[in-house]
């Protein structure tokens, strides 16, 4: 007699559920710049004021940084080399960010962001 | 770091990687030194304020630089046309056709993600819409 075995697929593999949140870079800068217009303006703390939705992707577990390299230009004489190190900042800011609510997160006090320009 | 295979071929001989560059991180995937020394390189040339704060940052005294780092790519050849196609090779089974794109480099970052779930044992709600996906811990 042949038994056939039914076996979860949960069991069958070690499989792990999550949630994914996907944000462009150019999108997390722009609500954070905003914030930190209207801290200033209430002078408040900008992470104090940081939205619940950019809060959410702060506070997940795993962080990816997906960085563009098709950015990359070696002739500074071409416009597209400005915008290489404007994206150099922008990225920047972001794992500054992340680290800053982090550390405020967790009771560590938060310095001044400095701001990259070219 | 995404559309690696846009990358000039220039850069990437002056950093050490070779012009086949798929084959390279293929062969280099599972002891990653290699791989991340040369992108380390990368980014302190291109990308200098990135590096420095993914370097000299840390959370609860967990310092940054000790993510990984993968690339995505797809590699091309220009059609009759001059316009960039993706590239298709057979595939092991002789009967079918593969995309050349980072296959490996997918591997070892959902090895590592798995790695990482692993070690968050306490499972939270997180706020508002999202979607669920399932993943294979390897």
């Amino acid at each position: 007699m042949i038994k056939r075995l039914e076996i979860p697929r949960r069991e069958l593999y070690n499989i792990i559920e999550f949630d994914v949140y996907n944000i462009s870079g150019e999108d997390a800068d722009v609500i954070f710049k905003a914030t930190a217009t209207l801290a200033k303006e209430r002078n408040l703390s900008v992470l104090e004021m940081i939205p619940d939705n950019l809060k959410a992707i702060l506070d997940c577990d795993v962080l990816v940084f997906l960085i563009d390299s098709s950015r990359i230009t070696i002739d500074n004489t071409d416009p597209r080399y400005i915008e290489m190190l404007d994206y150099d900042g922008l990225m920047a800011n972001l794992v500054l960010l992340f680290v800053l609510h982090r550390s405020s997160k967790y009771g560590v006090e938060a310095v001044k962001l400095p701001q990259y320009s070219y | 770091m995404t559309k690696f295979d846009t990358v000039d071929k220039k850069v990437l001989r002056a950093l050490g990687i070779p012009d086949n560059f798929d084959q390279w991180f293929i062969e280099k995937s599972k002891r990653r030194e290699e791989i991340n020394e040369r992108l380390t390189k990368f980014m302190e040339r291109f990308y200098q304020h990135t590096y420095a704060l993914s370097t000299g940052g840390s959370v609860m005294d967990v310092p940054l630089e000790r993510a990984q780092v993968f690339v995505s790519y797809l590699m091309t050849d220009l059609s009759e046309e001059g316009v960039p196609v993706p590239r298709v090779v057979k595939a092991s089974d002789g009967i079918s056709y593969d995309l050349v794109y980072s296959k490996s480099e997918y591997i070892r970052f959902i090895d590592y993600l798995g790695k990482t779930a692993n070690e968050i044992k306490k499972s939270r709600k997180v706020f508002g819409k999202h979607t669920g996906v399932w993943g294979l811990d390897l």
